[in-house]
């Protein structure tokens, strides 16, 4: 049955990924200014 | 990065991700599709608190012409525009099992795709090379001008007859309780992220700006 879970895993890979990249990308600018 | 709230919201999201996975009601025609609410909304949410938070540093800059401010409001610009860049994604991704189609050229989403690009104008404003202090100035009155876009976001859906619009109306308060506390335990979860994000930012912009000697 076609249920629709792959929209909704597809909405918590993006947010997640997303999230976790800008909180990498801030502590690889923090590192440069130290 | 203050540790103790980076844990905390860590904590938090790992719980509302298990409350929303396993312990909402399954709504009928929407099945999975429908707890992408729990995620979609409170975005939207964080975004529109980023951008009040911008609204008012920028205020509180013009007043006090003090570059703390400035740095208020450029992380919260920067948390803001994420987290609106993810509402328009995670958006189509909930509309096109739902509505059959990912966008639709109606108020809601128009007036959220302009604040969008909107705040895409402010970064460009900032990386255009001016010194410091004219960007804080300038930045200062677009974030307070944009922020006039979030009642107009509030308000779109009444712009038009209810009927011809996709976009769901202001209607939280009639839903079941099943679904209605862990929405806002997931909107608190969203909020305690964000301070998190909002305050290692100007961490990150503080130290930028003292490795620029302008601390």
């Amino acid at each position: 049955m076609f249920n629709f879970l792959n929209y909704f895993l597809a909405v918590l890979f993006v947010v997640f990924f997303a999230i976790v990249a800008w909180f990498i990308l801030n502590i690889i600018a923090l590192k440069k200014t130290d | 990065m203050n540790l103790a709230l980076f844990i905390l919201s860590i904590i938090l999201m790992i719980f509302n991700l298990v409350w929303i996975v396993s312990f909402t009601p399954m709504v009928f025609e929407q099945h999975w599709a429908q707890k992408i609410f729990y995620i979609h909304v409170p975005l939207a949410w964080v975004g529109f608190l980023s951008y009040f938070f911008v609204m008012l540093a920028g205020i509180l800059y013009l007043v006090s012409r003090n570059l703390k401010y400035d740095r208020i409001g450029h992380a919260a610009a920067e948390i803001g525009t994420l987290f609106t860049g993810l509402v328009l994604i995670t958006g189509p991704i909930w509309a096109t099992p739902v509505w059959g189609k990912p966008w639709v050229w109606e108020p809601r989403l128009i007036t959220t795709l302009v604040l969008f690009l909107i705040y895409i104008g402010y970064f460009i404003l900032r990386n255009v090379g001016l010194y410091r202090q004219r960007v804080a100035l300038i930045c200062a009155i677009v974030g307070i001008i944009a922020f006039l876009d979030i009642p107009i976001i509030f308000a779109s859906v009444d712009f038009w007859a209810a009927d011809i619009q996709l976009h769901p109306q202001r209607v939280m308060s009639k839903q079941p309780s099943g679904v209605f506390i862990p929405f806002l335990f997931s909107l608190f979860s969203f909020t305690i992220l964000f301070f998190t994000m909002l305050f290692f930012k100007i961490r990150v912009l503080y130290s930028k700006d003292k490795k620029d000697n302008y601390v």
